[in-house]
């Protein structure tokens, strides 16, 4: 129960923020308006999402137009569903007319769209107000940074403490949540975007199957790679706005399952579910930080209470190879003419500046044995995921490194243990990230579940009932 | 098809053939930096040519391994080639 949970190194307080159901309640009793809570979201990127890095352009042209015909709307009885008025951020590699498109880049500074991706189309039709443009690892981190300062913002500045990293690449979407400027933001992931942002900024982070969200309009850096999803201040509100953006990818083949299987169905004041059959990754801490282990304990016991856990081990396949096989290959691919050009030189981190140039001489067969290695596990994976609604590990051995740190040398110590990142990316499985405690320095700690393609719905329900129990989610940096 | 070879689904756990690993060796990241060097080398410093020596020889070492997972021959590549059909890209006229 919630105060075993709090026994841990808690900081912060627990700060009764609005989730999506509750601005959404305030908005259609009158308590509140559009413009009112667009304005409060300006103001707010523009002063601490500036402090943190975690903005790249504050559209207030865009807000407020939006904000406004979103206030029309209501009034006039056009109800758009539960996001409608409310505002939120996107990752700047997601094009949106009327702003800067940067994808996180120096080079790309004046780069903009004329046209909104997919999924900021699909917000701007159920009456969302998009508020910012937030920060990025430049390029998505698929030059090979080395380092927090690796975007043309700067480094990307933890909400809970402005010395240590905000993860990345969805940096600006993991502090601007954490710190309550925006309800919620879009991110992405190609390998740990999503998850590790989420985790380090101590928000909860929902990364969608490969597919169940268009990649329209977005930067790509892997095309089989690549997956959008929301970070938020619960399970139930990634459920809402997930349910917003999915829908079928353009870019899969006719007949792919790019909408398939129930979801998730939050509803205000719905009583979390139970009687979950979870399976906790074998020796997934090893290695960790004390505290980070402590606190995947003191998680399986609230787990105990509604599910029962059972221990798994991942196959014995090269995910992390296949994976970062995969990467290289389809990056270089997609940015081999910015390479050629040499705009790579103004990139800001040193080692992105020649990063991918290993791809270019990647021979054919090792990125397609990667991508027949894929096949195999994606069914091995599957095979072992099948009875489950998820499988838990800690999302991250070690809580957010100091800003002034290499990542490299940060995380080396952390060894061999089983991760699920490498095989739930290769494999396309979604995951959700939800906060577990704190622990050293006074960061906060995740727990990530990860679940069968397309089972947002089971991993998403397991979230909320852990949330039910607990109180990490809910607690906020000091400001 | 991999089922089609391997009913039991079991190749990754060694029923299948024989695993096809070599050691990479030392000099086996010098054609693929040759060709880079060929390329780029105008405009590396000998500093950004250590990194990318060090960013082939990561590939290689993970290519490796890769090879030493079991293959067989019907084993395809994830993500299939679709024969394109504009009527087929709106949903409607594949069957």
């Amino acid at each position: 129960m919630a105060e075993r949970a709090r026994s841990g190194a808690a900081t912060g307080d627990v700060v009764e923020l609005p989730d999506l159901f509750e601005l959404g309640r305030r908005l259609r009793a009158g308590e509140t308006t559009p413009t009112a809570l667009a304005e409060g979201a300006l103001r707010a990127l523009d002063g601490d999402g500036r402090r943190l890095n975690a903005v790249v352009t504050v559209t207030h042209e865009r807000a407020l137009a939006e904000a406004a015909a979103a206030e029309d709307d209501l009034a006039a009885g056009r109800d758009r569903g539960p996001l409608h008025g409310i505002p939120y951020g996107a990752k700047d590699l997601l094009a949106a007319a009327g702003a800067p498109t940067t994808w996180g880049a120096a080079p790309l500074r004046g780069q903009s769209f004329d046209h909104d991706a997919a999924v900021v189309a699909r917000l701007r039709d159920v009456g969302a107000v998009l508020a910012g443009k937030l920060a990025t690892v430049e390029l998505a981190g698929g030059f090979g940074y080395d380092q927090p300062d690796a975007a043309l913002t700067g480094p990307g500045r933890n909400a809970w403490d402005a010395g240590a990293w905000a993860g990345g690449s969805s940096s600006g979407s993991g502090a601007a949540v954490a710190a309550g400027l925006v309800p919620y933001a879009l991110g992405s992931e190609t390998w740990g975007s999503i998850t590790t942002p989420a985790a380090m900024n101590g928000v909860t982070g929902l990364r969608p199957t490969y597919g169940r969200v268009s990649r329209a309009g977005a930067m790509a850096l892997s095309w089989s790679m690549d997956k959008i999803g929301p970070l938020a201040r619960s399970a139930r509100d990634c459920a809402v706005v997930l349910a917003a953006i999915a829908g079928p990818d353009p870019s899969l083949p006719p007949g792919a399952p790019s909408d398939g299987g129930p979801r998730f169905p939050p509803s205000d004041g719905a009583a979390p579910a139970s009687g979950f059959r979870v399976a906790i990754l074998r020796g997934a801490a090893d290695g960790a930080q004390p505290a980070v282990a402590a606190n995947l304990a003191a998680a399986l016991e609230v787990l105990r209470e509604f599910a029962t856990l059972e221990d798994v081990t991942l196959p014995d396949l090269p995910f992390a190879e296949a994976a970062s096989i995969v990467i290289i290959a389809e990056g270089a691919a997609a940015f081999e003419d910015m390479i050629e050009r040499g705009e790579v030189a103004r990139l800001t981190a040193p080692e992105d500046r020649v990063g991918l140039l290993n791809g270019l001489a990647l021979p054919a067969v090792d990125y397609l044995r990667a991508l027949r290695i894929r096949r195999v596990a994606g069914r091995a994976l599957d095979a072992l995921l099948a009875p489950f609604d998820a499988v838990v590990a800690p999302t991250l051995l070690k809580v957010a490194p100091p800003l002034e740190m290499g990542l490299n040398e940060y995380f080396a110590d952390q060894g061999d243990a089983p991760r699920l990142g490498a095989a739930g990316n290769l494999c396309g499985l979604p995951a959700v990230t939800v906060p577990s405690g704190f622990g050293e320095r006074g960061l906060p700690t995740g727990l990530e579940l990860m679940g069968r393609a397309f089972a947002e719905d089971r991993i998403l329900a397991v979230a909320d009932a852990f949330q039910a129990r607990t109180d990490w989610h809910r607690r906020r940096p000091p400001r | 098809m991999a089922e089609e070879n391997d009913p039991s689904g079991d190749l990754a756990a060694g029923s299948g053939p024989e695993p096809v690993s070599t050691d990479p060796g030392p000099l086996a990241a010098e054609p693929q930096m040759a060709a880079i060097l060929a390329r780029f080398g105008g405009r590396l410093s000998p500093d950004q040519r250590t990194r990318v020596r060090a960013g082939i020889e990561g590939t290689v070492r993970m290519a490796t391994r890769l090879r030493a997972v079991p293959l067989g021959n019907g084993d395809e590549p994830a993500g299939a080639f679709v024969p394109y059909r504009a009527d087929a890209e709106s949903g409607s006229g594949r069957g």
